[in-house]
């Protein structure tokens, strides 16, 4: 099949019967509501820059495993040149939406579970691999979307798997047959789970022997008998309710999206199962999948920082503080970090290699470090983005005042609308509401909706930071270096 | 003569590609035509033979990938706003 257009994409969305919960409620046409259809809009755009000829050699790949032209986000990786497309083309799509586009889960579950799959069938005899090629090509040839479900809700952090007071706090095997496998438990935290086709689930961390059974892998419809996800609300969510709501949310069209995915034991054929109490490989799933995912960052946020940048600059410009030297050294600043991270990105990438299986693997240690500077960078860019837009960002009347023409009765006999552009005007010749605008897509990053993507996710998504560090503590090549120290030192043992 | 365009993946360009295609596909077609040479422009498609490949790219790094298509046909970069007249010349000296 052809590749679906961002059209064909939100129609095929319609066909599923995804059972979505909010505010209490269950919500029946998800599609065209106005707290999710922001987030489906950022996954639109993934179908819709793979149509267009200005960008289709990012947003597009040719199949090793069929030859056809695929998207990106359901491709292979086969080369370090892949590698990098990967982390552009996320960088131009975070430019494109200055959200969490939500696709990358699924392209880092596939890389993960591709080669995870080749060197388990090596080692137990299983027929994993060629299953998965299969379910891929499934997924490629349909075009859709898979959203790559790793988070468990974890329960008592200090415990094992199957310690926990509650079994269900990690995804589980309840029961096995002829046909295939009954699984129970939750994702959390799930990145555009509502606008997934499909789910890949993975384990959440390294399973040991006797917990066996949360070491499970495998794919299931998103309106499979059993599965309903619970929106996860945003800070100032609600305001997407609100009429006529535009200037005020900062960025209209596009956002990012999160649930919980409840698995009341989903029934899943085997033709479907990539992992069913293989414990010993469960390690090496989530180390390669953290390991793409942590490659991501440095593509994504990147596009998202280049748009706050800009916005920074904008907000300079409209009040009048453009040419004040310590703004243009933010600016410098801001751009800095935005590059160093997207050197991290491209270093891991430019580095990477190929696995037993055949596709490519970035380079841990650099992915490691991309995403430790990740959980940093964004923060010191939204502040510098936060000084330079002034307190108004956070203090400015609504929308509606802007646009009110009610009479407020004093001598000058002018509207609150009148009153509103008076007194927030900028530089001469710039319309207040464009000032209004930008600062509002300011707040909107820094504190609204989009700060889960792109601060709190930048903290914890593929990992909290002390992740990285126990990746880069075991990558390091410590040993080495003392050897040089010694050599150079002089110390002879 | 036939021309196949091809844009980099525009993931941080530094100037406007669409525009720098549209000035040197116009400039292309008014000089081959001065010579009653008729040019078609489209995106470039693989199996088909070139006369040219105009590549268009966001930056210096020109990452397009170029190997699925017409091996034979000469490459015109253009890679910044600097270079689009240059590119015009080139491209027309090969149709
Ligand atoms: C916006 C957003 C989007 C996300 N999207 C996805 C997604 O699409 N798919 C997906 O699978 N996941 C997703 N995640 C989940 C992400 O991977 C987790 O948030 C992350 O792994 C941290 O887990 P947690 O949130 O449960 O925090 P916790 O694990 O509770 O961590 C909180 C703190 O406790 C520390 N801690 C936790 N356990 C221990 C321990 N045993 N010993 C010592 N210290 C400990 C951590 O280091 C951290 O400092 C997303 C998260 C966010 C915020």
């Amino acid at each position: 099949m052809a590749l679906m257009t961002g059209e064909q994409y939100i129609e095929s969305l319609r066909k599923l019967n995804t059972k979505v919960y909010m505010f209490g409620q269950k919500i029946d046409n998800w599609v065209d509501h106005p707290i999710i259809r922001p987030s489906i809009n950022c996954l639109k755009m993934t179908y819709d820059l793979a149509q267009d000829p200005e960008h289709e050699d990012l947003m597009t790949a040719t199949s090793n495993l069929t030859g056809a032209k695929v998207n990106r986000f359901s491709h292979l990786h086969q080369s370090t040149d892949d590698l990098k497309k990967k982390v552009k083309m996320q960088r131009l799509l975070g430019q494109k939406t200055a959200s969490c586009f939500q696709r990358c889960v699924g392209m880092d579950a596939f890389n993960a579970m591709f080669s995870t799959t080749y060197e388990m069938d090596k080692t137990h005899g299983t027929s994993y691999h060629e299953r998965f090629k299969k379910y891929l090509t499934y997924i490629q040839d349909k075009d859709i979307v898979v959203d790559g479900a790793m988070t468990d809700p974890k329960g008592d952090r200090g415990k094992a798997q199957g310690a926990q007071a509650d079994p269900d706090l990690f995804v589980r095997i309840v029961s096995k047959n002829d046909e295939g496998i009954v699984v129970r438990g939750a994702k959390a935290h799930q990145t555009g789970s509502i606008n997934s086709h499909e789910h890949l689930i993975m384990p959440t961390q390294a399973v040991s022997e006797d917990d066996k059974q949360y070491a499970v892998a495998f794919a299931v419809p998103s309106d499979a008998e059993g599965l309903f996800m619970i929106y996860g609300r945003q800070s100032c969510d609600t305001r997407k309710l609100e009429k006529d709501a535009d200037v005020d949310l900062g960025n209209k069209r596009f956002g990012g999206q999160e649930a919980l995915v409840v698995f009341d034991d989903v029934f899943v054929p085997w033709d479907r199962v990539f992992m069913c109490e293989e414990a010993d490989f469960s390690g090496m799933l989530v180390e390669r999948f953290a390991g793409y995912h942590r490659q991501s960052y440095g593509g994504c946020k990147v596009g998202v920082g280049d748009v706050i940048i800009g916005a920074a600059a904008l907000a300079a410009d409209y009040n009048g503080a453009a040419k004040a030297s310590h703004v243009k050294d933010k600016l410098i600043e801001m751009t800095h970090l935005n590059e160093t991270l997207y050197c991290c990105g491209i270093a891991c990438s430019t580095e990477g290699y190929p696995t037993d299986a055949g596709n490519y693997q970035i380079d841990l240690l650099l992915a490691n470090v991309c995403k430790q500077n990740i959980t940093r960078f964004p923060y010191e860019i939204i502040r510098l983005a936060e000084d330079i837009a002034g307190g108004l960002m956070v203090t400015m009347p609504s929308q509606a005042d802007f646009r009110s023409d009610l009479k407020v009765p004093t001598k000058s006999d002018m509207t609150v609308g009148q009153w509103a552009n008076k007194f927030f005007v900028g530089v001469d010749g710039v319309p207040t509401e464009n000032r209004m605008r930008v600062l509002r897509f300011i707040e909107n990053v820094a504190l609204g909706t989009a700060a889960v993507g792109y601060r709190t996710e930048s903290m914890h998504g593929a990992g909290s930071p002390q992740a990285q560090r126990i990746m880069i503590a075991r990558q390091g090549n410590i040993a080495a270096k003392k050897e040089l120290a010694k050599a150079i030192a002089g110390i002879k043992d | 003569m036939l021309v196949g365009f091809k844009f980099c993946g525009g993931c941080n360009p530094v100037y406007d590609r669409r525009a720098a295609y549209e000035k040197i596909r116009s400039d292309v077609c008014v000089r081959a035509a001065e010579r009653g040479v008729e040019v078609s422009f489209e995106p470039v498609r693989e199996g088909v033979r070139y006369d040219a490949l105009l590549v268009i790219c966001g930056c210096a790094n020109r990452c397009a990938s170029l190997t699925a298509y017409d091996p034979e046909a000469p490459r015109v970069y253009v890679y910044g706003e600097g270079g689009v007249s240059d590119a015009g010349l080139r491209l027309a000296a090969l149709v």
